[in-house]
């Protein structure tokens, strides 16, 4: 279009000299090749497109040369010989000029590819990091909740317990309303480690033990009073003459809290991180199972303990496991449910000094003298 | 002799006019064989770069006829050399628009890269963020 602009503009000048010298003006087509030979591109084509501009230069010859003799359809014929040479010479020369562009930007493009899967990479990589970094942090805050719901659940163990203990002075008839306010929030801590609030299960288990403990204080005495404190000592005599018989066991009297307690330690009773008992080991459980089951009077608590080798994560799960193990034998022996309660400590009370030492994977069987 | 050059005079005018009729036909050949050539090169413009030119041969083709009824034989034969170096230009207009558009192709898909590893380093940025405070975090003991 530019090229156009300036051949029109030229012919109008070149044509009004031409008729000031005498001459017919100079084709229109002339002109427009005169115009075109000024352009910037030109001298570039002179070399690179040599033949295609020979015969353009030859064609402008005669064309002029028409035009001085005044042959102007001849002339006007030359000129547009020798005009399409040189816009296909121009032409040729524009392919190369964007033949060449094209070279330089794919490879720009190939070296942004590159960049791109390089990008992708570190992408992919970094991607990789934070997931696992978020793996970790939820890891973490999943342990930690196991941990503060593992300890509700440990003390609602403790609450059951203590429960335990005021049955065995008959608290349920003795002190019903606290007794009652004890059921209460036994449940309502069972309640809250199921849904996972780890702190109003503590709170709710905490304040169940203590309506446990006021529940024996108060019911001991008037259930001490109504038994004849002989037939008790008889009782209590004759449980304790007979679990020295067993063989394998050592039981001692202890005082715990207010009651009077026949403590049974079975040692290695367990191996490893394991919560089946050892066979050689379960003839006492079994003898100690039937001893409840003959005196029905009794309550029974069962603590189960683990060594330093039990990693300290597992150590409360798997000691409540062995204990539970020794419990559902008793049970299965005819210990009615109510009168058992089992316990996970975990490496409380160490019965060897050597912490990792097998002896350490045991239960304690606490029965509760009348 | 009379008979003679009376024969003589009637070949030589039988071979002008079979001479004649000879070169009109080459001429109506010739324009017929171009204008086939440039409804090609018309076929082969699909970006639609030579129309002007096209145009131009169709007139001169137009013109070539024209003057091969009125036995304009050399002016014929002007148009046809004229015809033939607009089809050289065609041919060589049609190549550098194929290679233009081509180039143009290129350009809208290094752009289109562009703006994807642009937006892949902001990605990048984002997750190294991301990891740093992770990271602080962690170190904190949160």
């Amino acid at each position: 279009m530019e090229l156009k602009k300036i051949a029109i503009g030229l012919a109008f000048g070149v044509s009004a000299t031409a008729m000031g010298c005498g001459h017919a003006p100079k084709p229109q087509e002339l002109v427009t090749l005169e115009s075109m030979r000024q352009g910037d591109a030109y001298d570039k084509v002179l070399k690179t497109q040599a033949q295609l501009m020979k015969e353009s230069e030859e064609f402008y010859t005669k064309a002029n040369e028409a035009w001085e003799e005044e042959e102007l359809e001849t002339s006007k014929h030359y000129a547009l010989l020798g005009t399409i040479k040189l816009r296909t010479a121009l032409t040729l020369q524009e392919q190369i000029t964007t033949q060449q562009q094209s070279k330089a930007l794919a490879a720009k493009a190939k070296g942004l590819e590159e960049e791109y899967a390089d990008l992708k990479e570190r992408i992919r990589n970094a991607e990789e990091k934070a997931g696992l970094r978020e793996e970790i942090v939820a890891t973490k805050a999943e342990a930690e909740l196991k941990g503060e719901l593992a300890n509700a659940q440990q003390k609602i163990n403790e609450a059951r317990i203590a429960q335990k203990q005021a049955d065995s002075v008959e608290a349920k008839k003795y002190a019903p309303d606290t007794y009652a306010q004890l059921e209460a929030l036994l449940s309502q801590a069972s309640a809250a480690v199921s849904s996972g609030d780890a702190v109003s299960a503590t709170k709710a288990a905490d304040q169940a033990k203590a309506r446990a403990d006021a529940a024996y204080s108060a019911s001991r005495p008037l259930y001490m009073k109504a038994r004849k404190e002989s037939d008790v000592k008889a009782e209590n005599d004759a449980l304790q003459k007979e679990a020295a018989s067993i063989a394998g066991v050592t039981p001692t009297i202890e005082n715990i809290g207010q009651t009077q307690q026949l403590v049974i330690p079975i040692l290695g009773l367990f191996k490893g991180k394991g919560t089946e008992m050892l066979a050689e080991k379960e003839a006492v459980v079994t003898a100690l199972g039937q001893l409840l089951a003959k005196h029905p009077r009794f309550h029974v608590i069962i603590n189960g303990y683990t060594s330093y080798k039990v990693p300290t994560p597992q150590r409360t799960s798997i000691s409540q496991s062995r204990a539970q193990t020794v419990a559902n034998k008793f049970i299965a022996l005819g210990v009615t449910s109510d009168r058992v309660a089992a316990s996970g400590r975990g490496v409380e009370k160490l019965a060897n000094k050597r912490r990792t030492s097998n002896v350490n994977d045991r239960v304690e069987v606490q029965i509760i003298l009348l | 002799m009379r008979k003679t050059a009376l024969l003589a005079f009637s070949l030589t005018l039988l071979a002008g006019v079979s001479t004649a009729f000879a070169d009109d036909a080459d001429l109506k050949q010739s324009i017929s064989d171009l204008s086939s050539q440039t409804t090609d090169k018309e076929r082969m413009d699909q970006h639609g770069a030579t129309r002007v030119e096209v145009s131009e041969i169709r007139t001169w083709l137009q013109e070539a006829t024209n003057a091969a009824q009125e036995e304009k034989e050399d002016e014929c034969r002007a148009l046809f050399d004229r015809v033939r170096a607009q089809l050289v230009l065609v041919d060589e207009l049609i190549k550098l628009s194929k290679l233009k558009a081509y180039f143009r192709q290129q350009q809208q898909q290094y752009a289109s890269m562009q703006r994807e590893a642009q937006s892949a380093k902001q990605r990048l940025d984002e997750v190294e963020a991301k990891n740093r405070a992770l990271e602080m975090n962690q170190k904190m003991g949160k």
